[in-house]
Formats: C-alpha cells, sequence, structure tokens
C-alpha cells in the first residue's frame, strides 16, 4: 500500500495537520497523515495519580532535550536565550499545551501599515473570522461574548471558571482601570461531542486525564479518522521528494517498524510547526533544490519568531484556591496589546494570568530559595505560601529578523539520523524593552490586587519557547517569502505549509487558535481551487 | 562515618541516623497542624526507588556534617544536642546556601505526597483525576467596568 499515489500526504498530526485533514476530508480524496509519535494513553497523565507532581520533570518535561522519547528529536537551543519546547504524539504540542486560546488581532495582520515594522500579512483577521469560529466549534472553546479587546465572538462552551484568584486580580485591574476578561479557553466547561467537562484538575499541561482539554487527538484525530483519513503513527519522514518539473513527487519515510519507505502523493502537506517545517524543507535537498525544497529564496527556517516570556508572581495574605483549575487558563489582559511609542517599544503584549503553586512546587521552590526555612517555622512559611501565590506571564510579540533562524546541526541528529534543528536566536531590544514594561506591569497589577509579596522573574524566560513561528512566511512575492498567500510554495507547486511557518508575524498571544483558523483557511483555499490548484 | 555498608543499604547505621536527624531538623513535627516530622515519612525508601544515585553526595555531604561536628564540638553528630546540631547545620548552610539541598528537596517532594500531611494541609489524600475539584465560576458583575469602557482593539 505505501507504493500507492495517495492523492494528499499530510506530516504531522498536531494542531494545524488535525485541522487541514478535518477540512480536506469531506473531498473524499484518499488522505495519509505521517506521524512520528504514537498515540498518547491518557490513563498514563500525571493527573491519574497522587504524586502528579512529581511527574513535571518526567515523561511530561516540556522539553525534548530532557525527556528523551523516541518519537522526539533533540534541538540544539545553546544559541539561543530560550530553549524550544514542543511535543510529538497524535496531537503535537496540544498534548501539553495550556489551551489558553486568545486569538490574534485586526491590528496584527497589518503591521507594517500601522506600526511601520516587519510586513503586513497578505490576509486579514476578517478573512480568517469564519475558520475561528469553525475551530472553535470543533476544539470545543470555553469564553465570555462581549470582551471588548477582540471583535465579538461567541464561543461555544460558558467561560472557564475563575474561582476567588480570578475574582482577586480582576479587582486589581479594577483598580488600575485596565482591560481584563476571562480567558478564551480550549477546555470544555460542560459535556461537548461526547467529551466530560473540565474537572479542575490543575495540571493541564502534563496531560488532561478527564480528556475536557482539547489536544487535537481527542478534539480533532477521533472524528477525522472516521471521516476516512488514515494516520500512519510512528512513522519519520526523512524528506520531501521531488521532480525534474519541481513537483513533489511524495515523502520518503522510516515506518513503525523502521523500514525506509516511499509515499507517494500528489499533494504534499507540511505541518510539523515553526522548528519541525523548516528542519524537513532543509533536509529535502535535491539536484532542484540544493539548499532544500522550495527556498529559493533563502527564507526557509529564517524570521523565527519566539514569543520571548516574562512574568511575576504574587503573595497574598489570604487562601486564594489558586493551585486548582485549569493552570494556564483564568483571566487575560490586553490593556498594552496595542502599539503606543510612548512606551518606547512598538507593538504589545498579553498579561496571562495563570494558577498558583501546587504543595510540592511550593516546598520546592520556598527550601530552595530559603523562602522557606529550616525547622518548625517551615509550617508557618509553607503556610504564608501555599494556596495564596499567583502568577501572571507577558507574552510579547517577537518581531521577524531574518538573523533569527533554524539550521541543520553539523554533529546533533534524531535516533533515525536526520540532522537535528539548531536555533540561532538572539532577543531583540524591542522585545527587551516590552519585556521590561510587562513585568513592570505585572508586578503593578498584583500590588493593585493586594499581593503582599511580588517577585519578577528574571527574562526573557529559557523554558518558555512554545510558539514557533515565521520560518516559512507567506507573502505574494516570491523572493520576500516562501508560500503564496494561501499556503502554496511559491517554488514546488503541490506543496503547502499549513503550520505557525507561515507566519507573517507573531502577534502577542498563544497562537494555537490562530494557527488552526489559518490552517483551515489554507485547507478552504485548496478546496476553492481544486480544478486549479497547481496552476 | 568510617563504618562499612554492611548490606544493600546505601547508608550505614551512623549515617542513617544522621540522616534521621537532619530531616527533623528540616521539617520538624507540629502537633498542633497534626503535621509529622520529615523524618517519619518514609523519606529514605523514597529516595531509594526515585533517586538512588544521589545518595553518593549525600553521604559526602552527611560525612561532611560529621566532621563539622566534631572539629567544632568534639563529639558526633547525633551526640549532639538540638541547638549544637542546628548550629553546626547553620554554619555549613553559611558556606553554602544549598548543602544538603540534594536530600531537602526529595525530603519535601516525599513529605507533601504522605496522607497525613495533604490532610493537614487541606487537600485529599488522592489523585485529581477522577474526582476533581470544584472552583467557582466567578462574580461577572466585576466586569462592568471593562463593559463601560467600550472597545479598545484597534480598527484597521
Amino acid at each position: 500500500m505505501p507504493k500507492d499515489v495517495v492523492d494528499v500526504l499530510i506530516v504531522g498530526a498536531g494542531a494545524s495537520g488535525a485541522a487541514v485533514a478535518w477540512s480536506l476530508a469531506e473531498t473524499r480524496m484518499r488522505i495519509v497523515c505521517l506521524e512520528q509519535g504514537d498515540w498518547m494513553n491518557p490513563a498514563t497523565y500525571p493527573s491519574n495519580f497522587q504524586d502528579w507532581e512529581v511527574h513535571y520533570g518526567e515523561t511530561s518535561a516540556i522539553s525534548p532535550n530532557y525527556r528523551n522519547r523516541d518519537a522526539d528529536y533533540p534541538i540544539n537551543d545553546s544559541e539561543s536565550p530560550i530553549a524550544i519546547v514542543n511535543f510529538n504524539a497524535v496531537g503535537g504540542s496540544t498534548i501539553l499545551y495550556s489551551a489558553h486560546f486568545p486569538r490574534f488581532h485586526p491590528s496584527d495582520f497589518r503591521v507594517r501599515t500601522l506600526d511601520g515594522v516587519a510586513d503586513d500579512w497578505p490576509i486579514d483577521y476578517f478573512t480568517l473570522e469564519p475558520f475561528f469560529a469553525e475551530n472553535d466549534r470543533n476544539m470545543g472553546v470555553s469564553g465570555l461574548h462581549g470582551d471588548p479587546a477582540i471583535p465579538a465572538h461567541q464561543p461555544p462552551l460558558p467561560h472557564i471558571p475563575m474561582g476567588k484568584m480570578g475574582e482577586t486580580i480582576g479587582r486589581g485591574f479594577n483598580k488600575l482601570g485596565w482591560h481584563w476578561w476571562p480567558s478564551d479557553s480550549a477546555i470544555i466547561t460542560e459535556p461537548y461531542e461526547g467529551r466530560g467537562e473540565c474537572l479542575n484538575l490543575g495540571p493541564c499541561n502534563t496531560g488532561c486525564s478527564q480528556g475536557a482539554k482539547s489536544s487535537v487527538d481527542i478534539a480533532y484525530w477521533l472524528v477525522v479518522q472516521r471521516m476516512g483519513v488514515e494516520l500512519r503513527t510512528n512513522c519519520r519522514v526523512n524528506q520531501i521528494t521531488v521532480d525534474s518539473n519541481d513537483m513533489a513527487t511524495g515523502v520518503e519515510y522510516w515506518d513503525t517498524d523502521g523500514v525506509l519507505q516511499h509515499q507517494r502523493a500528489e499533494v504534499v502537506i507540511v505541518a510539523c510547526n515553526g522548528v519541525g517545517t523548516p528542519r524537513l524543507l532543509l533536509h529535502s535537498k535535491s539536484g532542484r533544490f540544493p539548499n532544500g525544497i522550495a527556498n529559493r529564496s533563502g527564507l526557509v527556517g529564517r524570521n523565527l519568531m519566539l514569543h520571548p516570556w516574562g512574568g511575576a508572581s504574587g503573595l497574598f495574605d489570604e487562601p486564594l484556591e489558586s493551585h486548582f483549575g485549569p493552570q494556564g487558563c483564568c483571566i487575560l489582559s490586553q490593556e498594552f496589546y496595542e502599539t503606543d511609542e510612548s512606551r518606547g517599544f512598538v507593538r504589545g503584549y498579553n498579561l496571562q494570568i495563570t494558577r498558583g503553586s501546587p504543595p510540592i512546587a511550593t516546598a520546592r521552590y520556598g527550601v530552595a530559595s530559603g523562602a522557606i526555612p529550616w525547622g518548625s517555622a517551615h509550617h508557618d512559611e509553607f503556610e504564608k505560601r501555599f494556596d495564596r501565590s499567583v502568577h501572571i506571564g507577558v507574552c510579547g510579540e517577537d518581531l521577524p529578523e531574518e538573523h533569527n533562524r533554524v539550521v541543520l546541526d553539523d554533529e546533533l541528529t534524531d535516533s533515525n539520523g536526520i540532522p537535528s534543528p539548531k536555533i540561532l536566536y538572539r532577543t531583540s531590544e524591542n522585545s527587551m524593552r516590552m519585556l521590561a514594561h510587562g513585568t513592570a506591569r505585572a508586578v503593578e497589577a498584583l500590588e493593585a490586587a493586594g499581593a503582599i509579596e511580588t517577585n519578577p522573574a528574571p527574562y526573557p524566560i529559557r523554558m518558555a519557547g512554545w510558539h514557533l513561528l515565521g520560518t516559512a512566511r507567506m507573502g505574494t512575492d516570491p523572493e520576500r517569502s516562501v508560500v503564496n498567500e494561501w499556503g502554496r510554495c511559491h517554488d514546488v507547486r503541490n506543496l503547502f505549509v499549513v503550520d505557525g511557518s507561515v507566519f507573517v508575524t507573531s502577534g502577542g498571544v498563544n497562537p494555537t487558535t490562530t494557527i488552526q483558523a489559518v490552517a483551515l483557511y489554507i485547507a478552504d483555499a485548496m478546496k476553492q481551487r481544486l480544478a486549479t490548484l497547481f496552476d | 562515618m568510617n563504618q562499612p555498608i554492611t548490606s544493600d543499604s546505601p547508608l550505614n547505621a551512623v549515617q542513617r541516623a544522621i540522616f534521621d536527624v537532619v530531616l527533623d531538623q528540616l521539617i520538624p513535627e507540629d502537633p498542633t497542624r497534626q503535621k509529622p516530622s520529615a523524618a517519619d515519612v518514609g523519606v529514605f525508601e523514597y529516595i531509594l526507588e526515585r533517586y538512588p544515585e544521589s545518595f553518593e553526595e549525600i553521604r559526602r555531604q552527611l560525612t561532611e556534617l560529621d566532621a563539622q561536628a566534631s572539629s567544632s564540638h568534639q563529639m558526633r553528630y547525633t551526640e549532639l544536642n538540638r541547638e549544637l546540631q542546628d548550629e553546626t547545620l547553620r554554619q555549613l548552610h553559611e558556606q553554602d546556601r544549598r548543602f544538603l539541598l540534594i536530600l531537602a528537596l526529595p525530603a519535601v517532594e516525599c513529605y507533601y505526597l504522605d496522607n497525613r500531611v495533604m490532610a493537614a494541609i487541606g487537600l485529599p489524600a488522592r489523585a485529581p483525576y477522577p474526582e476533581g475539584f470544584t472552583v467557582h465560576r466567578g462574580d461577572l458583575s466585576l466586569l462592568d467596568p471593562v463593559r463601560e469602557r467600550g472597545q479598545i482593539w484597534r480598527r484597521t
């Protein structure tokens, strides 16, 4: 069977691969998806166990370099202040994401016009709006209608519980006159499409045992398989093959038994995220493409954007029930999202309020830092800290710079011998100013809410490279972009990219909902053009 | 501290005695809160199961602690009264703030997994799943000032 020609071959079963597979499935084309990881078993997730906190550093570690699973590939991030974190499995990084689901703003697609920096996107917010809504329905998104920081939309499920913690911080924002709102979250708060509602287990970012968090293995793939898409797991793609007419012919991959196969395809869609996608394109070298497939612009791997993170923690003098509830989702503030040049930087950031530390994390951090002493005072100090902490994260827009890039490492490889990605990245002056401003505002908000102690984090936070964007950018000019305005590679007319690699700019929010909206938009554009897809 | 290890245990009897004293110094019993001592929650077995490789360094640091007691007070560490034990430990912490963290960090992990301790801090002694927890949805009237201010997103 692998030697047959399939209509569409998708590489990667994460957020964007799942969305594009779902959309294209209605065409009844023969669609195959290759995923280097396997299905996850929710019965093994940490929240099934009383000692769940201890597993943070084990199988649920967010860096592939610490997990050391065969499904992962190591990443050389020694030349970046921000480490890359991701996950490889059916569901991709949505297995471990926090499911914080704010949309990009209309201004995010017009940064050149509005602020004179980077480039405008060739599409806009309102082009994507129906695909945001479609994705909200497919994923199961909770939220509260009426947020004045974003064009009106109606999430299908009631908002995530704020709890005492969210109310406390909300009152602080009110004192300052700042915007805040319950976060849109890809977590179902009521039974939905056969799935049980959120139980407030806490550690969403170690995998959701209940299946209430909308990781795409649950939200998309179970449906997509029933629609007829074939998903092959434990299949790692080596390279995309190409013919003398600059058309992709399929991919070479190792199957689940470790046998090298060639899968022919009429259309190849790459959905491996902003690091995995340029890695695959750069590794797909041939006589026609000596610098990697679809890379005649030389831009594959360049313009990497990571969302440098900052933040601050606050300690309160009363219990806030802050360690219960979805870890990364509560409320947000977009008071500083839009450009105000008087702040000393362009573009802006999102303040993401996340839940407090659970008991072991409280004790470990306290003892290691000296905040919780040895001896009988341990009990008093622990009591003052546990259940009384809140964290405000600062997610700042990262502007594209060509020197920030993904290249192939000269020595490091994955378990199949494919060169690992190497990250060459510097945090820009604009980002550093933004993080300084955002960290100070996070402290200000915590103090306004009544925090008796605040601890700003050094920035950029290293272990926070979740958002991998920009490395195969979208545009109408083949010399300034890798894919066109509907995701097709300029150089290879049957090769598409649908993940965060195509982003022209990064916005200042968690990007998954926008990644999926873009993937659905590209799939729709393909369906509209089926008769002329390769023209 | 020079006694040979006579069983499969990574600590000899003297080392184990110091180990227990140190744990009690880290987190002593608090009868008022119904919290046990860290020496009474199975830390030795916990480290043996999860972090057995750390015993080599733990042994080295316990030996250093005993040597400090001998040097300062001409007594074994376990023979000192609690006041002098605390003073000896403090001296080593002043030289190196991370002294014995290799024991203290897994000890607090183990401690806050103990059913008695979880009950004392108001948590049920169980996994989060499947019972979960209750978090109230929140008072949406707090958003009135945000609503009243109106649209803040930037038109394009």
